[in-house]
């Protein structure tokens, strides 16, 4: 009854309507609902367009560009998507690498937020250079980095990708749980250590289990980074025997046949729905980490 | 015994990512030590030729175009993303019903492959079996198919709008994130106090929302500066050098033309720009703070 | 300035009835107070009044005018939250001017009102300050000057008081009623705290779950509670209730229960002569109203001290008597008895209250002789 929430949105009233009431309401009304028409639309149209073409037939796909099948439904893009090229090698790859790179971003990437949250290591200094290392582009290190790999003797290979990966997403796994760490009281790592837990112990048992949520949002996004990541890939990896990705993959299919976009569709569409599928589930981990990071600014 | 340990426990933390940091440096500076030798693909660091390559890099036409596509770039796409995502988040904030469909959504072309990106748009934008085309034609906007990607005068624009695309919704949320941490009660009180809609928004929300716009705006914009997967899937920087962007450029010659030396030096021309790009809008950013408070 | 008044107003949220049949009417520049514990239904009063809420049935009515359908802005009302609600983003100088910028006022009426206000409530040294950094005294004067600065015709307060700690809110508590006094302003005041509404209301309107219980003067409440709830929600410490049967005899009434049995004279009210309810009944009786006799007297009532609680000017002894009752006494503070002492105490039937055991309303519901509303 007089349940006061306290944003405007859990209101689900907009501002302006509160101080002219129906007439104000009505418009506002329809005015949300084009705009949720409209974002919609915005969004879904590629995708759904990508999904269509999938499943045209090849020739009806040269002739024309229309939205929906013309000619019925084939499913031949799909198979041939899967036989031409070994798209299953590309998606194992990027499983891989993008599973093991993330698994080590979080392992190098928590004690050191941890580290500059609560021991202030590296001062004002350090979460500039991290924040430097996110919005580089990667073409900068993209030469040292394919020196340094081929003098390993990584190239192609999944371990080096690893490698790689790891470097260029640690910054950003600093930067996003670094809003999460800081929501941590100090009062209950003290009361942790007046238990007699040793600082690493309250790391573990006391702060990791309260930041989960980051924890969830920073390791998903570090492996869609991974999963998504194109130039390192390309000028890195030759082979999908080797550690060629889906990325890369995908783009192999414009040069290989020209442009066969019904192929082409099927093969991005298989690497991209089970990412949407994460998102779809973690989706509101993935939002807060998002926002929490950009909030901070 | 604990003390002496805790002594070490932020050094052991901080390790690994010391290594990091110091690779990072390290590629710096291989970078920078690249750019004053005449290294190619095969033969890194073999002579040593000072300046060179910067002078002529300043010389080059094409560089200095590449980098002012990467402006124009990263500016107009990012007025016109912070721009949409924020009147979406305005219109949009209050539907608590709908929230988990549209943080899905807008979270599907962030997350889609950049690449994927580029594959749907240049299908969007074929003249024969695309979206656009078709039904262009169909309405009779045009009368013959408009190869946009081959156009000159159209394929930046094509590029740009599949950017907008796929950030649009990221801004969208950074935004929405703002509206939805808007305190209620000063409504009510703005309400009985006998504002208007339009006064209200002036007075009260847009204040309160223009922080974190701004900061989305900055983000936006550092980010937009790095683009590469599009240009490459799209338009590989042509028709022409209309697309050539500067870290597509940095790429055709260090990894086609294999002139990494040279390429190494437009790399740290590039990034010295970023950064003095970074530190001005910090600093902007800083002051008009200050000035609002 | 107007009237205020609410008749047969309900409030519905879904099933929730949080406003059942209210009416009452507050007079042009009247201090009213709506008081009761949460939930009971005073804030989704004054939110109706006020045009934030819909009014699910019935009516309310400034002076003449019926404004259920006007909002917010066009009642000319100005409302004072309990969380203050102050704009965040701006200073003191903007908050209190906002009604006016709203109004189109040129700027230098404006000014004068601003200052006039700050001067008034003590805020022109933080004017130019932004109002997240103030302290919760000075926050709530800010919300105060934003709603009279605009002399609205009624001004509503929903519990302004209750977020400050403790000394603060007794000090907030006279200076807002220095400056209510002086406003003289339609005002109602919503509060859970009957301290409060009993110091500074005209009148108070107490609800408990949507409902009036009674509206009356603070003496009138006081002396003369319609109901048990009513009785025992005002006053501190609160009113002593026991169980205990009504007899009729003779020309008079007999309350008898296991702890005492009292012969009940009231020549003036027949209503309890004519009382035919049931004869369960429950007595009320306020801890100064109990006096300790020295001897024993024919309406003695036996008690066992149980703890004595010193507070300074008086002493309020907590008593058990023989049925299991703990009562509360209010004496002088040299009156000092002994833990587990036995002691006699009296009634002053004169204040005693005797309310039907079903129902709770008070049967013997009269003001008592020498006191005047």
């Amino acid at each position: 009854m007089e349940n006061r929430t306290d944003t405007v949105s859990e209101r689900a009233l907009s501002a302006g309507e509160l101080s002219s009431r129906a007439r104000g309401r009505t418009a506002g009304r329809i005015i949300r609902i084009l705009a949720l028409v409209a974002f919609s639309l915005f969004v879904l149209l590629p995708i759904f367009y990508m999904f269509m073409t999938s499943i045209k037939d090849q020739i009806e796909i040269r002739a024309s560009g229309a939205l929906f099948p013309q000619k019925g439904i084939h499913l031949i893009n799909w198979i041939y998507a899967w036989v031409t090229e070994p798209l299953h090698l590309f998606l194992r790859n990027s499983t891989i690498i993008a599973v093991f790179s993330t698994i080590l971003v979080m392992i190098i990437a928590v004690p050191t937020t941890y580290a500059i949250v609560r021991f202030k290591v590296g001062g004002e200094l350090l979460p500039s250079m991290i924040l430097g290392g996110y919005v580089m582009p990667p073409i900068v290190v993209s030469i040292p980095i394919f020196f340094m790999i081929k003098a390993l003797g990584l190239a192609n290979k999944l371990p080096g990708m690893i490698l790689v990966h790891t470097i260029i997403n640690t910054p950003i796994a600093v930067w996003l749980l670094d809003s999460f760490v800081r929501t941590i009281p100090k009062e209950l790592e003290e009361a942790a250590w007046i238990d007699g837990y040793s600082r690493f112990q309250t790391l573990m048992k006391v702060v990791l289990p309260l930041i989960r949520p980051g924890l969830i949002a920073t390791g998903i996004i570090c492996m869609i980074l991974s999963w998504n990541e194109f130039l390192l890939a390309l000028l890195l990896t030759t082979d999908p025997r080797g550690a060629q990705t889906f990325p890369v993959g995908i783009s192999r299919y414009q040069g290989q046949h020209g442009l066969q976009f019904g192929e082409m569709s099927a093969a991005a569409l298989s690497g991209v729905i089970p990412i949407y599928l994460i998102v779809f589930i973690f989706q509101r981990y993935v939002v807060a980490g998002l926002t929490r990071g950009g909030v901070k600014g | 015994m604990i003390r002496s340990l805790d002594k070490k426990s932020p050094i052991i933390m901080v390790a690994p990512m010391l290594v990091i940091i110091v690779a990072f440096l390290s590629f710096l500076v291989y970078v920078l030590g690249l750019s004053v030798t005449g290294s190619t693909l095969a033969k890194p660091f073999n002579e040593f030729v000072g300046f060179a390559n910067y002078a002529q890099a300043l010389k080059d036409s094409t560089f200095g175009n590449s980098i002012l596509l990467m402006l124009r770039f990263a500016f107009i796409v990012t007025f016109i993303e912070t721009f949409l995502g924020f009147i979406f988040a305005m219109a949009l904030h209050s539907e608590v019903k709908a929230g988990r469909y549209l943080r899905t959504l807008a979270l599907l072309p962030l997350f889609t492959p950049p690449v994927a990106v580029g594959m749907i748009w240049k299908l969007i934008y074929d003249p024969a079996s695309g979206l656009l085309n078709h039904y262009l034609l169909n309405w009779g906007i045009i009368k013959e198919p408009l190869a946009f990607l081959g156009n000159l005068n159209w394929s930046m624009p094509a590029v740009m709008f599949a950017d907008i695309w796929q950030w649009t919704p990221f801004c969208f949320l950074l935004c929405l994130a703002a509206f939805q941490s808007l305190p209620y009660e000063p409504y009510e009180a703005a309400a009985v106090d006998g504002a208007s809609g339009w006064q209200i928004f002036r007075r009260l929300t847009l204040p309160l929302v223009l922080p974190q716009v701004i900061i989305t705006f900055l983000f936006r914009l550092l980010t937009a500066l790095k683009v590469f997967d599009l240009v490459f899937m799209l338009t590989y920087g042509g028709p022409g050098t209309t697309t050539q962007v500067a870290s597509f450029y940095i790429y055709k010659i260090s990894f086609t033309t294999f002139k990494t030396g040279y390429g190494a030096a437009m790399t740290v021309l590039v990034f010295l720009l970023i950064s003095v790009i970074a530190t001005l809008l910090t600093m902007g950013r800083t002051i008009f703070m200050k000035g609002k408070s | 300035m107007s009237s205020v008044e609410l008749r047969n107003v309900w409030k519905m949220y879904g099933k929730v009835i949080a406003c059942q049949d209210v009416s009452w009417k507050c007079e042009d520049g009247e201090f009213f107070s709506l008081l009761g514990p949460s939930g009971c239904g005073k804030s989704s009063s004054m939110r109706m009044i006020a045009g934030l809420e819909e009014i699910s049935k019935g009516d309310v009515f400034f002076g003449e005018k019926r404004v259920n359908d006007l909002p917010p802005r066009d009642r000319n009302v100005a409302l004072v939250f309990e969380n203050w609600a102050l704009y965040p983003n701006m200073t003191v100088y903007d908050n209190i001017a906002f009604p006016l910028w709203v109004r189109n006022m040129p700027k230098d009426d404006i000014d004068k009102k601003v200052l006039w206000a700050a001067k008034f409530l003590d805020l022109v040294d933080v004017l130019n300050q932004n109002v997240r950094g103030l302290s919760g005294g000075q926050q709530q004067r800010v919300s105060i000057g934003r709603a009279i600065v605009r002399e609205p015709e009624v001004l509503l307060m929903d519990e302004p008081i209750s977020h400050l700690d403790a000394n603060l809110r007794l000090r907030m508590r006279e200076e807002l009623e220095q400056i209510l006094r002086q406003l003289a302003v339609t005002t109602i005041y919503v509060t859970h705290d009957q301290v409060e509404a009993m110091a500074m209301a005209d009148r108070i309107a107490v609800m408990d779950v949507g409902l009036i219980q009674q509206i009356g003067t603070p003496k009138e409440i006081y002396y003369n509670p319609y109901n048990l709830f009513v009785a025992q929600f005002i006053g501190e410490p609160p009113i002593n209730v026991a169980d205990c049967e009504l007899l009729h005899e003779n020309g008079h009434v007999r309350l008898t229960s296991d702890s005492f049995n009292i012969k009940f004279e009231q020549d003036d009210v027949d209503k309890l002569s004519c009382y035919t309810g049931s004869s369960k009944v429950k007595i009320g009786i306020r801890p100064e109203n109990i006096s300790i006799s020295a001897s024993s007297k024919p309406n003695s009532i036996d008690a066992l001290v149980g703890f004595v609680e010193v507070q300074g000017e008086r002493n309020v002894l907590s008593l058990k008597l023989k049925g299991g009752e703990e009562f509360l006494v209010v004496v002088p503070a040299d009156v000092r008895p002994k833990v587990n002492s036995n002691i006699q105490i009296e009634f002053d039937t004169k204040y005693l209250h005797i309310f039907e055991g079903e129902s709770g309303i008070n049967i013997s519901y009269q003001l008592p002789a020498g006191i005047t509303a």
